[in-house]
């Protein structure tokens, strides 16, 4: 693989490995050296891309296989949650700062899921990968695939329901 | 687009069990987007409009880390300029990583090593986000070929 095809190949990618390793490291600056490392492994193997069927779900595949790895890794030193500050600036001011909780509460859920559950969520209610694509990169069937989600989204709501049933919403 | 509440309804019942395709996910996510939903579906709505927020590109940048087509365009003018100046900062890094390991033994150099080691996989992660600057792609990547070399020699001695 050249160069060049090298670049267009790993450039619009990376903005989703680096949102899977954000999800399974939590850690922003974790995740970058994470894309880092696996784009770096990308090059080394770039000439054997070629032969690869499916690029996309290769280098997710990689890259959870990375994550996970780094995170049984740390368990041992004594890795510390990071407390992730949910402070977004979006176009809608108001609706900012009305959503900044709300969203952390989420996030707090999120990384109180299970490994696995949570890749799920990412991959499937945010990059919107069909079954089949999810597949190629978890090694799950779709019918477990299915359990898991349904898990991780009935958790996520009860979360919700539990700390959000005073809050915010809109008069 | 189901509009009536017990559309979404079904919808919700069958999105918990995992059993809703891609444009169902989708509906749901476009319901809650409106402002006027019932009260006891607020945790669904905080739930979508978080999973819609994620997906944007807007997640990443927020992270005060901009998509590398972001950062390419804002630095296009001194892009020559940064881009020798990264090489260099590489350059230096792996030299002293290579010089840090095979000089001795002793804890301080290790740490030295682990810090420049820890610089390099930045400056190669920003090396990443910058292959498309570079206007002689070939001669930089064999610079990077041989830096790379000499770091993963090292790293798995």
């Amino acid at each position: 693989m050249k160069e060049s095809e090298f670049i267009s190949f790993i450039t619009p990618l990376q903005e989703r490995l680096f949102r899977v390793s954000k999800r399974l490291l939590v850690s922003s600056q974790e995740a970058q050296d994470a894309v880092g490392e696996i784009t770096l492994k990308l090059w080394e193997k770039r000439n054997g891309l070629s032969s690869v069927k499916n690029l996309e779900a290769y280098a997710m595949t990689m890259t959870k296989n990375f994550c996970l790895d780094r995170l049984k890794s740390k368990q041992g030193n004594h890795l510390r949650l990071v407390h992730v500050n949910y402070e977004k600036a979006t176009d809608h001011l108001s609706q900012a700062l009305e959503y900044k909780d709300s969203f952390s509460i989420v996030e707090k859920a999120m990384q109180g899921l299970p490994e696995v559950q949570r890749l799920l969520i990412q991959l499937r209610d945010i990059e919107s990968l069909s079954y089949a694509e999810i597949e190629a990169v978890v090694a799950m069937k779709p019918t477990a695939i299915r359990v898991a989600l349904s898990r991780a989204r009935k958790t996520l709501k009860e979360h919700l329901v539990k700390n959000h049933a005073y809050g915010l919403t809109k008069n | 687009m189901p509009m009536d509440l017990q559309k979404i309804n079904t919808l919700l019942e069958k999105y918990l069990e995992g059993q809703t395709d891609v444009s169902e996910e989708k509906a749901l996510k476009a319901f809650f987007q409106k402002e006027d939903i019932p009260a006891d579906l607020a945790p669904y709505k905080v739930l979508f409009n978080y999973l819609s927020h994620e997906a944007s590109a807007k997640a990443a940048q927020q992270e005060n880390w901009s998509p590398w087509q972001d950062q390419h365009r804002s630095d296009e003018k001194d892009s020559s300029q940064w881009w020798t100046s990264k090489w260099s900062h590489v350059a230096v890094v792996a030299i002293l990583f290579s010089v840090s390991i095979f000089s001795g033994r002793n804890y301080y150099q290790k740490k030295q090593a682990e810090i420049a080691y820890q610089q390099t996989l930045e400056a190669f992660s920003l090396l990443a986000q910058n292959y498309q600057k570079a206007t002689a792609p070939a001669v930089y990547l064999n610079e990077f070929e041989q830096a790379k070399t000499k770091i993963y020699k090292s790293k798995n001695k």
